[in-house]
């Protein structure tokens, strides 16, 4: 019997391992963009366009701005008396500062949602008075809705002028004379007005 | 053997991985990019008051005369003055503490009046000074402390040394 080659049986004898693959693969790259390049430059062809209906798209506004505010004290006896002049007042443990502080809101977009809250800043967190201190924003009740510690969501339908309050409470339970004449900067404490992403 | 070519599968896949990463980070990144205004308040300073106390014997401080079984002995006029005068609400009291140590202390009896000796009834032991409403900050106090050695000290008490001491404090009221 002879045997002969059966061309559907797979040689089984190994190959040799294929050498330098990347190389002509490039060149052929390279041949094929240089021919579409070539191509782009050479084929005419038909083109229709049509804009869209004239009409404009307009984005909307965010932004927040504070009137003048009043400030008020109260301390663990007496009542509330109105302060004309904050630096010349000298807080102790249990006094409460209240911030009577007019906003101006521009929430101006139809799918826009913000959030109001009221920030403490490092320098003021991070001072022996401000660490005795507790900072408190409260909105009008049917204004917005509160979301957690000093913050509001707020939509469009709040645009427009409120008023907020925030309180300024010294801890009554401060001992010793911790904080004693100590003096903070009230510009640490901001207001900020964020879309809300969530 | 396809060494190389799963090599290559690896890398391309390591690198389709890491390029969905870097779009999906990108896009988070993006997506947290919002609107913000702030508006801090004006730059006013708050500054916290003080509370502190200072004494001082009226006419200087005088030698106690020797004590005799129940007899007195009245001290000079101790003022007590709040000295920060810093606190706009503030309101204090003042708490007085006397002691006397020595052998034989325990016959001795010791009374604080508020201005004279002798005029109201003293301070309660424990208690405070605390008029209506507190006293104010810079607000003076005059004391008077009286001792008395009881009637039942025994003779070995004489001569003697007994150190009182007096010790004031300034209590903010309300808390």
């Amino acid at each position: 019997m002879s045997s002969t080659a059966d061309p559907a049986m797979p040689d089984a004898r190994p190959r040799p391992a294929r050498q330098h693959r990347r190389g002509p693969a490039i060149l052929a790259i390279a041949a094929g963009t240089a021919l579409m390049l070539g191509g782009a430059g050479t084929y005419a062809y038909w083109s229709t366009s049509t804009a869209l209906e004239a009409t404009t798209v307009q984005s909307g506004n965010l932004g927040l701005t504070l009137g003048g505010g009043t400030w008020t004290l109260q301390g663990v006896l007496g009542g509330v008396t109105n302060i004309a002049d904050l630096s010349a007042v000298r807080i102790v443990p249990g006094d409460v500062l209240t911030l009577t502080q007019p906003l101006t809101v521009d929430i101006v977009g139809d799918t826009l949602v913000a959030d109001l809250r009221a920030n403490i800043g490092a320098d003021l967190s991070a001072s022996a008075l401000g660490a005795q201190l507790d900072v408190e924003l409260d909105l009008p009740t049917d204004y917005g809705t509160a979301t957690g510690p000093n913050e509001y969501r707020l939509t469009d339908a709040d645009s427009g002028s409120t008023t907020a309050t925030v309180t300024i409470t010294f801890d009554p339970t401060t001992s010793g004379v911790t904080a004693v004449n100590q003096t903070i900067d009230l510009a640490d404490i901001s207001f900020s007005l964020t879309q809300a992403s969530n | 053997m396809s060494t190389r070519d799963g090599s290559v599968g690896r890398r391309m896949q390591w690198a389709a991985g890491t390029a969905a990463v870097l779009a999906l980070g990108t896009g988070t990144a993006a997506a947290h990019a919002v609107w913000e205004s702030t508006a801090a308040l004006p730059t006013q300073g708050v500054s916290s008051g003080s509370l502190a106390l200072s004494t001082q014997w009226v006419g200087g401080a005088t030698a106690l005369p020797p004590l005799y079984p129940e007899q007195s002995s009245d001290t000079a006029t101790l003022r007590v003055t709040e000295t920060a005068a810093s606190g706009t609400t503030l309101r204090w009291r003042l708490r007085v503490e006397v002691s006397v140590t020595g052998a034989g202390s325990e016959y001795v009896r010791t009374e604080v009046f508020v201005g004279a000796c002798g005029g109201p009834a003293p301070l309660a032991a424990g208690s405070a000074y605390e008029p209506a409403g507190g006293l104010l900050p810079g607000q003076s106090v005059d004391l008077c402390v009286r001792t008395t050695l009881s009637a039942e000290a025994p003779s070995a008490q004489q001569g003697t040394s007994l150190t009182p001491s007096v010790s004031v404090v300034a209590e903010q009221v309300g808390i």
